[in-house]
């Protein structure tokens, strides 16, 4: 990636030192972390919001309306799949490592791949 | 006016549930088989929910989820099924269900999707139901 904003689904404060949430829905933060020519330009956080059942679209809109184009993910819902794609933002995966900044640095530089639609959580699989 | 697809075979079993959504001032889309409710998520930009039979002539109901997510995920899904709750969620997780109905659903399963419907603001309090 060499311009655009990632988010990534953090524990507690958040921050590229940080770790990583296991569920993206329910994550305290998202780090949000701007690139620009390919390098780290600035970090931040955005507070998640809490939603009830059926309402993981929450997430979605949150992070469409603040212009994220990528995000990475330890797994995903079908529905929250297909979310982020509809509103633009791509979904990455990577479900080996906790700590935010070596999937950021690896995302920066193309070695993440993007979630393939049967790598979906749940549906009896 | 927001819409509502209800699809469903014919069934005058669900008249009430019909009714009671309706009277949400909501449009309801009345579709009998899987193919003419994706026609309609096709159609129509404004469609905030879809409640779904168990089984359709063409498809079940879980499978008209996922194909429905793969053209409009912000469409809120409830479906029927006579699973247990533990085992439709197995069966379902991942796609994002607002509610499991009965297979026969009523007044007040109409009032507690609606409830729902509220509490996540797919539709707006005080039974309004366009959303500026």
């Amino acid at each position: 990636m060499k311009n655009g904003r990632i988010a990534i689904p953090s524990e507690g404060n958040g921050g590229l030192d940080g770790l990583r949430a296991g569920h993206f829905g329910h994550c305290d933060v998202f780090t949000i972390i701007d690139v620009k020519d390919g390098a780290i330009e600035s970090v931040s956080t955005i507070e998640n919001v809490e939603h009830v059942q059926g309402g993981c679209m929450v997430p979605v809109n949150l992070l469409g309306g603040h212009k994220v184009g990528a995000i990475v993910v330890g797994g995903i819902g079908m529905r929250p799949l297909m979310g982020f794609k509809q509103v633009g933002i791509e979904v990455y995966h990577d479900d080996q490592r906790a700590e935010i900044r070596p999937v950021v640095e690896d995302l920066i530089a193309g070695n993440l791949s993007v979630i393939a639609d049967d790598q979906v959580c749940g549906g009896g699989h | 006016m927001k819409k509502i697809i209800l699809a469903w075979p014919d069934d005058e079993r669900i008249a009430e549930f019909e009714n009671a959504l309706a009277a949400s001032g909501a449009e309801i889309l009345r579709c009998g088989s899987g193919v003419g409710a994706l026609e309609a998520v096709e159609e129509y930009q404004d469609i905030m929910l879809a409640v779904i039979a168990e089984k359709l002539a063409d498809m079940t109901g879980l499978e008209l989820v996922g194909k429905i997510l793969a053209v409009n995920a912000m469409i809120g899904c409830a479906v029927a099924s006579r699973l247990s709750a533990e085992d439709f969620h197995e069966e379902s997780e991942g796609l994002g269900i607002l509610m499991r109905l009965p297979l026969h659903p009523g007044v007040q399963d109409a009032a507690e999707l609606l409830a729902h419907l509220k509490r996540i603001g797919l539709i707006a309090r005080k039974n309004q139901v366009d959303v500026a």
